[in-house]
């Protein structure tokens, strides 16, 4: 659906490029989490791939065409919700009747339901509602639009503990088989158990497109175990229950994901994990 | 491994059959949804600028009102001059008003990602500039003409007298070329700023206006410098009834002059235009 090829930009000519050859497919039924650190490039590829930011080399193509071209048949195919945003001084109500007329496939009643899952109600003034409030707002109507791709840029700044909840419960609703979303974030923790495919940015390239799958055969993950267990360990840290560790997955044996400690293991040692996935080790 | 499940969407996807080719230059039917967005979120800020106005030029009117009574406050050359001169100001800084659309980060991302194509979005800024706002900025002329005779009549207990509408203000209409200076001057104003907007997001009318005027001393420098003419005055002269033009009458000049506005027009117009389509998300996060 989405394909990016060979992605080169930079914010200053004499400085390193931000993006520097990227590669990467987006398939429709998948909740892509792009994790990375603070100022790796995560917004400016979200800004990229809605094309409201242009690449200095490469493409970025939604179903063939052109992202920066901002054709409205483009547009209305992608929907991002901003880290930050001002909505304006209307109602609810009225913000849904004016914008939802530009996305064909726009649900009234799944943005209520949505409502209804953040305990949101009605306001007469949006511009007036707190930056959580807003963010919930506009993820429960960026949901109802039915976009085929969504862009999510740190959804849950902002948001309160139960509400982080909440929007993975509105996260798993509002999924299905056409659609695919892609979050960013630096808060992993936020993405557990939601995403199907983990894309980590480092140093102006891709260090990690793969499913979750994919990695857990290739990668065992390990919480609570003693030293003796961690022999071998690609990366291990003690915590107060013991250690955590990530080790080679030689029999494939399914683990549970731990995102934070792929995405530490990323950063520490990016170049033994790109190793790893392009021979897998056996 | 995750927790949602795959839900159908059948009926989107036979929608999304049905759904016919799009034009993505100009629908009429998009171009008008985006305006009644753009009117619906902008309606409280309209009233506001509208009550502004009618009570600015309800003082003015006032203060302006002839001592003899008689004739309304609007009739005065003084009030044609403050209008006048009020009107293209706030055309001016209507133009302008692009840059609040598109100056912060956080309102330019939702801005440029609406579903409409850009010239569906330039086309709707200047027609509000072109129509919205001076008809805005009449109406509250109009309230203002009849509020200033009321406060007249009734503190300085002076004859209710407020005359029609807009009194002594129409007279461009009786004059084809009055007529199509204001608006070709009107059009080049607003396209002007439009452009400066494009350029400068922070305090975009000052700085359109700074151009403006460097642009004039440049042209006067190079005027004085390549063709001689060393006094400040004799600018208009040597254009109006100079060599060049002495078979001209002055009319047909100041047609000419109108001509040259418009097709300045065009060009600013179609630049301003192609920076909106070049319009990125900026560097620094607000």
């Amino acid at each position: 659906m989405l394909q990016i090829d060979n992605l080169v930009f930079s914010y200053h000519k004499k400085k390193n490029p931000i993006f520097d050859g990227i590669n990467l497919s987006i398939q429709p039924g998948a909740v892509y989490g792009l994790l990375g650190k603070n100022g790796i490039g995560k917004s400016t590829l979200l800004y990229m791939m809605s094309g409201l930011m242009f690449p200095h080399k490469g493409s970025i193509r939604l179903d063939g065409v052109e992202v920066k071209r901002r054709l409205p048949e483009t547009l209305e195919k992608i929907f991002l919700v901003p880290e930050e945003f001002d909505l304006p001084a209307i109602s609810v109500d009225a913000y849904v009747r004016r914008n939802s007329v530009f996305y064909p496939h726009f649900n009234r009643d799944q943005f209520n339901r949505y409502l209804t899952d953040f305990e949101l109600e009605g306001t007469s003034n949006l511009a007036k509602t707190s930056m959580g409030q807003k963010k919930k707002y506009l993820v429960s109507f960026a949901l109802a639009t039915n976009t085929p791709l969504l862009l999510m840029d740190e959804p849950t700044n902002g948001m309160d503990i139960p509400s982080k909840s909440q929007f993975r419960k509105v996260i798993a609703s509002g999924m299905n088989e056409q659609k695919s979303i892609v979050i960013s974030t630096h808060q992993v923790r936020d993405l557990e158990n939601m995403i199907d495919r983990i894309d980590i940015l480092e140093g102006g390239r891709l260090l990690l497109d793969a499913d979750t799958g994919t990695i857990t055969s290739h990668l065992r993950f390990v919480k609570g175990v003693g030293e003796a267990d961690t022999e071998g360990a690609l990366y291990k840290v003690s915590t107060i229950a013991g250690y955590s560790a990530i080790l080679p997955n030689p029999t494939g044996e399914e683990s549970p994901l731990d995102i934070e400690m792929l995405f530490n293991y990323a950063i520490e040692a990016p170049d033994n994990l790109q190793r790893i996935f392009a021979n897998p080790v056996k | 491994m995750n927790d949602y499940h795959i839900t159908e969407n059948g009926p989107a996807t036979t929608i999304a059959s049905k759904h016919p080719a799009t034009n993505n230059f100009f629908s009429p039917r998009r171009f008008g949804r985006y305006c009644a967005k753009q009117i619906h979120e902008w309606k409280r800020g309209l009233l506001l600028q509208f009550f502004s106005l009618a009570g600015i030029y309800t003082i003015l009117m006032f203060l302006y009102h002839p001592s003899d009574g008689e004739a309304p406050a609007i009739t005065s050359t003084g009030i044609h001059i403050l209008i006048w001169f009020g009107f293209f100001i706030y055309i001016a800084k209507s133009g302008s008003s692009l840059a609040e659309q598109i100056g912060r980060r956080s309102k330019r991302v939702l801005y440029l990602a609406v579903p409409a194509s850009t010239a569906e979005k330039y086309i709707a800024h200047l027609l509000w500039t072109l129509i919205l706002y001076p008809i805005l900025f009449f109406a509250a002329i109009i309230v203002a003409q009849y509020a200033s005779e009321i406060i007249s009549s009734s503190i300085r207990g002076e004859v209710f007298n407020p005359g029609t509408p807009l009194q002594g203000m129409l007279t461009v209409w009786n004059d084809l070329y009055s007529l199509s200076t204001i608006i070709v001057w009107t059009i080049s104003n607003i396209v002007t700023f439009t452009l400066g907007a494009t350029l400068w997001q922070k305090n975009s009318f000052l700085k359109t206006i700074a151009a403006l005027f460097l642009l004039g001393i440049i042209i006067i420098f190079f005027y004085t410098i390549f063709v001689g003419k060393a006094e400040f005055g004799s600018l208009f002269t040597y254009i109006a009834i100079g060599n060049y033009f002495e078979n001209f009458k002055s009319i047909d000049l100041l047609w000419i002059i109108n001509g040259v506005t418009i097709i300045e027009s065009i060009i600013l117009g179609y630049i301003g235009y192609m920076r909106m389509k070049e319009l990125e998300i900026n560097e620094t996060k607000r």
